[in-house]
This record gives C-alpha cells, structure tokens and sequence, in this order.
C-alpha cells in the first residue's frame, strides 16, 4: 500500500468483470466546455433618427447632427458591450421634400459605421416621413429581431415648420394606429429656429404626445447634449423594462 | 461628475474613523464607487447619489455591519460613514481582478474552465443563499449585477448587499426585470425568501443554459411594454420546457443556448428546474430550498468524470455500458460516477455532513494495472470493505478501498455498494 497522492498498486488477481457491458447504448460523449460557446442573443432595442434634411438644415446645423450622433454611437456601443438584455440597433431615416432610409435595416450599433449626412436640399415634409416610418414599425419589418424587440425610441430632429401642414396630420393619424408606436419612447428636438417655432414644437407635441419629451436645442452646441441625455436615457429606461 | 474628490475624508458612522477618497472607479444606477483608504487598509467605497435613500435604509445597513457578513463568498459592508454631503456610502473590499461579473459569462467574455467549475460556482451561490436565508434575511435585489465569479475555481463574490432585510421587512427595492418572482412582478409581494429562491433558480438557469428560463417562441413576439411584461413574467410566465405546455419552447434563432444544453447537463438539473418553473413558478411551497439545490447540484457533479482528460457526463440513471474504467458508487441517496481521479466529498459519505467542497475520498488507478481503480480515503474515518468472496478489509485514512464490482464499502455513517 503506497501513499495514495503517488497512487498504488494492487494484485491484478481479479479480472476486471465488465459486468454493465450488455447494457443498452453507448455513453453520448459531453461535448467540452470550450466547444460550446454562450452566444446570447438578446431582445433587440432599436433607436430611431427621423432627421430633417431640408434646406434650412444646411452648414452648421446638420453638422452639428452629424457630430452628435457621431459623439453618440461609442457611449451606445460601451452600453451595448455590458448589456445582457438588449442588443442597441440603429435606424436612420432622412426626410426633406421625401423620405429615404439611410439603413436598410436596423443596424447592430456594435458593428454600425455612420456615414455624415452631406446633402441637405428641399422642404419639411413630416408626412412623408410619418408614412415611411408607419411602414417600418412592425415585427415584419424593422421590428423582426430573433429574439424579439423592446419598445423602440424613436427621435425627431427637426429645425423647421412643416411644409405639409395640410398632409401630415393623417399620416400623423395612420402613424398613431400603430401599437408600436403607440408604445414607443418618442421624443422630438427643436433646433435653432425650430425652438422658436410654435408650428415647429406643435408638430413634435404632436409627435410625442408629451411636452416633457419635446426639447429645444437654441443652439448647435447643446444639440450633442440633449440628443445623448434623450437617447441614453431612454435606452436605459426602455432595456431595464421587462 | 464624481461627487467625491480625490482626497476628501469622510468620518464613519461613529465619527472615530476617516475613509480617504483615493479614485474614482465607477458609477452604477445607485450610486458611486471609490477606491478609498480606510484604516489603511484600500477598500472599496459605494456612495449613494442623492437624494440619498431614506433613513430607514441607513438604519438597516449600520444593523447588517454590526452583524457581519453571513459568509466569505459576501462583499458585505464593513463600515458605514456618517451622513456627508446630504448622502452616505459604506465600505467594502475591493472585488479582486480575477472575478467576473456574472453577465460576462452570459456575454462569452468569461468562460468557466471547466464543467466542474461551472457546478462549484452554481454550489458557492446556492450555499450563500442558504446561510443567509438560514439567519432570517432575504437578499431582495438578485439578479446578475450582484455576482462575480472566479471562473477559474467557482469561487463567488457576492455584492449589492445594502438591500439585504430581515424576513418581513422591505426597503423599498423590487429587483431587476427578468429576475422577479411572479409575484413581485405583479406587486401581489414585496420581495422575501421566496422571491429570493425564484430568483436564484433564474440565475442558476442561466448559469447553466445562457438563456432565460421563460423567454421562448411565444414570448418573443411581443413588444415588450410594461403591461406585457406583467404578462409574461408575472401573471403568466411559461417554462420554456414545461411538460404540460409546449407554447413557449426555445426559439432556435433566439434562445439556441438552452436548446443545446438542455440534455447535456444531468437530468437532475432538468427536473429540478422544470420543477421551479412550474409547480414552483407561483407557489412558494415548491420552490426550490437551497438544501434541495445543494443536493441536486452534488448529484451532478457526482456525474462529472474524467475520460483521458476530457469531461464527461454520465447518466446514472440510463441503462448503459459504461465506459472502460468507469465505476458507480451507489449510497442510499446519492450514485456516484468514478474515474481516475473522481472526488466524492464529505456530504456524500457523512450523512450529518452539508460540506460539498471538503474532498472525502479520490479515485486513483492502479500503478501497474490502469483498469483497476482504488479509492482513496481522504476522510478521518476508517472505512470497511467487504468484497464479493466475503473477505473484509479495513481503509484508514490515507489508505485506499479497490473498487471491485460488487464491493461495499461501510463509511460510518452511510454504505456504499461498487457498480
């Protein structure tokens, strides 16, 4: 008898008698634990840009956007990373006399590259854009994530009164039927000129449906400001739910 | 902006000691965290952002750092300042660098070394559990924020104790989504044991499968507000893999963890949580104790061996051949798969015994004959062996019982029979 830590040696008399080897099937080899990767797939958070590239919007306004959303995207990818519930998702949509997605689909913002919005020309036409977005909101569109989707946030940017004041209202209307955006996180920012406009801020009280949500950026340097507070603190809000 | 500046002092509660503010480390939802100085010793330091949370709530952590912390596995308070600033903060060690969050594993940014590992963690956790709950607390808050994990040895490291009440008192916390017991979700409950042991089956799901225990096909198709989160988390939570209602199985595309590690790990993990998520998803009589998660979590680590290095699984309860070198030691409560270099603890073989981490025996091959297997006895207990022919021998400490079909082997407290 050795110390066991050395092992030990035994007489070899006995034969080993097999005796569970007419028994069933054989033991399903456990795959190793470095095989299996965690691969998380989490409940998608998409966060909507609705900018206004109409001809006011021209120099330093849009660059201001460019710049916020450009400042915005790393403290969104920081949340992300650490995130167990929700995957941060990206979807651009620009509107002047029309409305054109920048994203096809919503975009992971883990991966997500923002190209600076350079072409500015046209009028305001929120219509075209509430009609665009109402087409998107649904799961067999952009709310198709795997995992399914958090209510979304979607922020409007505008500097400018409506140049469809006749038409918007009813695709304001269609716009409000839809449950998802009925319980999205909407929130609208009045830039520059857009601060000082009633018409301006009624459309975004529109919007929103709630004054708090509406907020003014008098100037380009608080715009990179007011576009993180809203945008983080919804998305914070919205992927603590659940 | 830190509230705190490098180099402030902040008396303690009872005005005798400073803490120093060394760095600023991070912020959470609550509050901040510093690297301080306290007594020379560097400590960590959460201070609450005003306003500051109620005084009940300071009363109730200066009673928790009188009574000390319920284990080792606890970040518990060491110290609480006086009220400062128009807010207050306590002390704790510093989380040392090896631990990880529980969410970076859900993440794949740690990984466990080893099955083994994985189950000692899911061990650490549950006995925390059980040594608070046994002292009359609940801890009220659990979710993933509150753990780290050494990845390496399954140690634990549990903070975000300041919510921890004795049973029937509430500090006003709910818990994180996800996590809430059905009945806090629906504000039927404040948080308690009961909730506590939900929520504790939902992060040992987690540990295990990744996934969560009540998110599957159905689940996913729903914008997730909070009206329908009440729904589907509290007044009508489906287990992904309830046996009586297949509506809510995991999604390949969303939930493809726990469809790949459901039959990996031992079925007393599958009983057990399906168990807690049925019967025991609203009533707190069939939750799971952590006496009970204990037992189940020993069972499947006893099922844990080594193949030339390489983990395995056995189901002991499948009529298999088992593989070459492998034995089974049945006690009456637990049956124990054996290789080369098996463990089996004291909670195994001493029936008074709740160790799960104090290695009673380890198996060793033979020198000369690698098929034939011993069992060492690491115990202090002598041990009897009788073998098939009838002979008997006795095991003392040190010594070694040869695993021979058919052997019984006497423990003291409990026999044991080779398979």
């Amino acid at each position: 008898m050795g110390d066991i830590w050395d092992g030990f040696d035994f007489p070899t008399l006995d034969p080993v008698n097999p005796v569970n080897s007419n028994m069933g099937q054989a033991v399903e080899q456990t795959p190793s634990i470095e095989s299996i990767d965690a691969m998380l797939v989490k409940r998608a958070m998409v966060v909507f840009f609705i900018i206004d590239i109409s001809g006011s919007m021209k120099g330093a306004r849009i660059g201001a956007v460019n710049d916020a959303i450009r400042n915005l995207l790393p403290e969104l990818k920081k949340r992300e990373a650490s995130n167990t519930n929700a995957e941060i998702r990206v979807a651009i949509l620009e509107f002047s006399s029309n409305a054109n997605w920048r994203t096809l689909t919503p975009q992971p913002v883990s991966s997500f590259v923002y190209d600076d919005i350079t072409y500015v020309s046209g009028g305001t036409n929120f219509g075209k854009a509430f009609h665009a977005l109402n087409e998107k909101l649904t799961r067999n569109a952009f709310l198709s994530a795997a995992a399914g989707s958090y209510t979304p946030l979607i922020i409007l940017l505008t500097d400018g009164k409506p140049s469809d004041i006749a038409l918007y209202p009813e695709e304001l209307n269609q716009l409000k039927k839809n449950s998802w955006f009925r319980y999205a996180t909407k929130a609208g920012i009045a830039i520059e000129e857009g601060a000082l406009s009633p018409e301006c801020k009624k459309v975004l009280l529109e919007f929103t449906g709630n004054e708090s949500m509406v907020l003014e950026a008098k100037n380009t340097n608080i715009l990179s400001k007011q576009i993180e507070l809203v945008t983080l603190t919804g998305v914070d809000f919205v992927t603590q739910q659940g | 902006m830190p509230s705190l500046m490098q180099g402030e002092s902040i008396p303690t509660i009872n005005l005798t000691e400073t803490v120093t503010i060394l760095q600023y480390l991070a912020e959470g939802g609550q509050g901040e965290v510093y690297k301080v100085d306290y007594n020379g010793k560097t400590c960590a330091l959460k201070w609450y952002k005003r306003p500051a949370p109620p005084d009940v709530f300071y009363e109730n952590l200066a009673v928790n750092v009188k009574k000390g912390a319920p284990n080792e596995h606890y970040l518990w308070p060491l110290m609480l300042t006086a009220k400062y600033k128009g807010s207050y903060g306590y002390i704790m060690e510093l989380r040392p660098q090896q631990y990880h969050e529980f969410g970076e594993f859900l993440l794949n940014l740690a990984r466990f070394r080893n099955y083994e590992t994985m189950i000692n963690a899911a061990l650490n956790i549950v006995e925390s559990f059980r040594i608070l709950h046994s002292k009359g607390y609940s801890y009220q808050d659990v979710n993933e924020g509150g753990f780290f994990i050494n990845p390496e040895n399954g140690d634990v490291l549990i903070c975000d104790n300041d919510n921890v009440a004795p049973f029937g008192i509430n500090l006003g916390v709910k818990g994180m989504p996800r996590y809430m017991a059905p009945e806090v979700v629906i504000n039927m409950n404040r948080p308690n044991t009961h909730s506590d042991r939900f929520s504790l089956a939902i992060l040992l799901f987690r540990l295990f499968y990744i996934d969560h225990p009540l998110e599957g096909k159905y689940t996913i198709q729903f914008p997730l507000t909070d009206a329908i989160g009440a729904q589907l988390y509290g007044i009508n939570p489906i287990f992904v893999y309830d046996p009586d209602n297949d509506r809510n199985r995991p999604h390949p595309q969303a939930q493809p963890n726990v469809i790949k590690r459901w039959n990996l790990f031992p079925i007393d993990l599958q009983v057990a949580f399906t168990k807690a998520f049925t019967k025991g998803m609203k009533d707190i009589n069939n939750r799971i104790t952590e006496t009970e998660w204990e037992d189940i979590l020993v069972r499947a680590r006893g099922q844990l061996i080594k193949i030339g290095g390489r983990e395995q699984f056995i189901n002991i309860y499948a009529k298999q051949s088992l593989p070459e070198g492998v034995r089974i030691l049945k006690l009456p409560h637990y049956a124990i798969a054996l290789s080369n270099d098996s463990k089996i603890y004291e909670c195994q073989i001493n029936q008074y015994s709740v160790d799960f981490s104090k290695e009673a025996g380890i198996v060793k091959q033979s020198l000369s004959n690698k098929t034939i297997l011993g069992l060492g006895n690491l115990s202090e207990t002598t041990w009897k062996v009788k073998y098939t022919g009838g002979q008997m021998m006795e095991v003392k400490p040190k010594g070694y019982a040869k695993l021979e079909q058919g052997a019984e082997i006497d423990f003291g407290s409990v026999k044991g029979t080779i398979y």
